[in-house]
């Protein structure tokens, strides 16, 4: 479904991504792990769109289209979602008018027409007590005031209303006590069937005791160093990323 | 201070030729006699430095307050007036209709005099066309018996024809606690060159007055709009700026009555192309007690131009004075512009008084959000404008005139987000 060849990318002149390669099937939930300015978050915008980024070598194919010659809005309605790390507020937009314009743009660009707006009303509400989101939360502007937590949960909650089938989770935990964790994971579980994907960007152990992953990934300096089962992320808790910054270290 | 060195334009030379015309007042004479003299202003003129008159206005009028027939005025109106609003349709200067309502009372008169002017209009061109210029005065009279009245007022002002001058005289006066809503809307076809002297005096309880300048983008804008409150009342007036390529608003505000009055001005001014959009505003408050806030909020785009000048007078009688002014841009474009020029003159010590203004372009985390959730970049953008400008349309009363404004700006961004 989603495979990255050779990816190098910079910014600014500066590389960050110098030769990562990545094969996701579908139904597959892939963790990457590593230390702080290793790229991962960067992963994850060249993959959503943002176009800050000069791409110098490789290619990316999602469901075997160039994914990179889409823009931003292109690549959500074929189905890339990216959870940010840190929420955007927007002030003068309330969440639930934002939730509806972005579920018939999707749903537009696919020429399925505008959602009715009873189907979407009951859909928001059944998946908001899912997550915790409270109506109070959903008639505020987007974001504007929300704790960490909450910010967290209205991503997941839009992720849970796009219903994309890739679905990039940059950090998600960051910022969480254990039972918005909880919640927030039961939100992504919920979501898990054959068809969608996760990409789970985290630099601890701990988020994937409960998103299990079925790959992790250890990214250092722009590039995939070593890829195991979920007992690597275990091996990486006890043992820190040494291992793989030695160089930077020295 | 004459400018006489400077050639006349063709735009004076008019001013100047129709001050010999037979059947104005010799009052009416007078000013024209002094404005041709003297010139427009140019930016050697404090209140005109971002706002060259003289040049922008160079072209003489073919015609001045032509009549309009009927058909023509209907096709203007149509799907641009506010619905279930009591009418009444002023067209190139003319009362021509007035619903009748409860409390209301409209009635038109031959110019008057020029009134006692408050500091700031000595050089106001549109004041002083309008007043030497216009064919009628149209007062309206808004008494307690429209107290109540579940239908807003719409004074709708036309102007129509090729290069034509058009003038309008208005004064609106106010009293009753529960009074409706107030809306000016400002409609064209062709190519006319507006001017209006619009005199607004609230007696009491809380006044709204709405401008919507929705003129086509051939056309010119010039209001003056003289305030004026007493005993504690609050006036609020918003006005929307949308499609006249050359604006100024002069706004004028002296608080002179005897107890606590509060003034509210906002503003939204969406320009985009070659347009140049100018707010001036003097708020002075001579009295003690009273208390103000101004907010104006502008998009701009193309390579069009902003101007807001603001500037309070805090006179020393005027202890506890509460005064605050803020004007936010975004600029849409690499070569949109804005002149801010903020002015405080307070000579009284137990006050507060605090002005701001900021400039900015769009947030491209913000657009980036928004289009990684399926928005077209077209549907992004005018979402983040909407939200910029809309926090200024926040203290209107819920209801047909507040959904009408935000259904004008987004129809406006429709247009103009490329």
């Amino acid at each position: 479904m989603l495979e990255i060849k050779n990816l190098h990318a910079e910014i600014e002149g500066k590389p960050i991504l110098r030769g990562l390669s990545l094969k996701m099937n579908p139904g597959e939930i892939h963790a990457i792990m590593g230390p702080n300015g290793s790229g991962k978050s960067t992963l994850s915008y060249i993959l959503s769109g943002k176009e800050d980024y000069d791409i110098t070598e490789g290619e990316v194919l999602f469901n075997g289209e160039n994914l990179l010659e889409m823009e931003a809005d292109e690549r959500a309605a074929a189905g890339v979602f990216l959870a940010f790390q840190y929420p955007i507020e927007i002030p003068g937009v309330t969440n639930m008018n934002f939730l509806k314009t972005a579920v018939n743009a999707q749903r537009n660009a696919r020429d399925e027409g505008d959602m009715p707006i009873p189907e979407f009303m009951k859909l928001v509400k059944e998946k908001a007590k899912h997550l915790n989101v409270s109506d109070e939360m959903l008639k505020r502007s987007l974001n504007v005031g929300f704790s960490g937590g909450e910010k967290k949960r209205n991503e997941i909650l839009q992720m849970a209303m796009l219903e994309p089938q890739l679905a990039i989770l940059d950090e998600t935990d960051s910022g969480l006590d254990i039972d918005a964790l909880k919640v927030v994971a039961e939100g992504v579980n919920a979501l898990r069937d054959a068809s969608r994907s996760f990409l789970v960007i985290t630099h601890y152990q701990r988020l994937l005791d409960y998103i299990v992953p079925d790959h992790v990934h250890v990214l250092s300096k722009g590039q995939i160093v070593k890829s195991g089962d979920k007992s690597l992320a275990l091996e990486l808790e006890a043992n820190g990323y040494a291992e793989f910054v030695d160089e930077e270290v020295a | 201070m004459t400018q006489s060195n400077q050639a006349k334009t063709p735009f004076e030379e008019w001013i100047a030729a129709h001050a010999n015309d037979s059947n104005i007042t010799d009052n009416a004479k007078d000013i024209l006699v002094k404005l041709a003299d003297k010139g427009l202003p140019t930016r050697r003129t404090e209140t005109y430095k971002y706002t060259d008159l003289k040049a922008l206005l160079k072209k003489a009028p073919k015609t001045i307050n032509p009549l309009i027939d009927v058909a023509s005025l209907e096709q203007i109106i149509a799907g641009n007036a506010v619905q279930e609003a009591t009418q009444i349709i002023v067209a190139n200067g003319n009362l021509i209709q007035a619903n009748e309502a409860k409390g209301i009372v409209v009635s038109t008169r031959a110019p008057s005099a020029l009134p006692n002017l408050p500091e700031g209009t000595e050089t106001d061109t549109a004041l002083l066309l309008a007043s030497s210029l216009a064919s009628q005065e149209i007062s309206l009279n808004i008494n307690s018996d429209a107290a109540n009245a579940e239908k807003p007022i719409e004074i709708i002002l036309i102007g129509s024809g090729d290069d034509a001058l058009i003038t309008n005289k208005l004064a609106i006066e106010v009293s009753g606690d529960q009074s409706p809503e107030i809306i000016m809307t400002y409609l064209t076809s062709a190519n006319p060159t507006i001017f209006s002297f619009v005199e607004c005096h609230a007696k009491s309880g809380e006044v709204s007055i709405i401008k919507r300048q929705k003129q086509g983008a051939q056309s010119a804008h010039f209001e003056t709009f003289v305030m004026s409150q007493t005993s504690d009342a609050t006036l609020k007036v918003n006005q929307l700026n949308l499609g006249a390529h050359t604006v100024r608003n002069g706004l004028y505000s002296c608080f002179n009555g005897e107890a606590t009055a509060h003034l509210d001005l906002s503003g939204v001014t969406i320009a985009n192309e070659k347009a140049h959009i100018d707010t001036t505003l003097v708020v002075d408050h001579a009295v003690a007690n009273c208390t103000s806030e101004e907010r104006f909020k502008n998009a701009i785009g193309g390579q069009a131009k902003s101007v807001f000048q603001g500037k309070i007078i805090v006179q020393p009688d005027a202890q506890k004075t509460d005064a605050r002014m803020m004007c936010q841009s975004l600029l849409l474009s690499e070569d949109a512009s804005v002149d801010v020029k903020p002015e405080l003159e307070i000579f009284a010590d137990d006050v507060q008084c605090g002005h701001g203004a900021t400039i900015g372009e769009m947030d491209e985390d913000l657009l980036f959000y928004l289009k990684s959730r399926g928005l077209p970049e077209k549907d992004a953008k005018r979402m983040l404008i909407l939200a910029f400008l809309s926090e200024n349309l926040e203290e209107l009363e819920e209801g047909i005139v507040k959904s009408t404004l935000q259904q004008d700006i987004d129809d406006y961004l429709n247009i103009i987000i490329a």
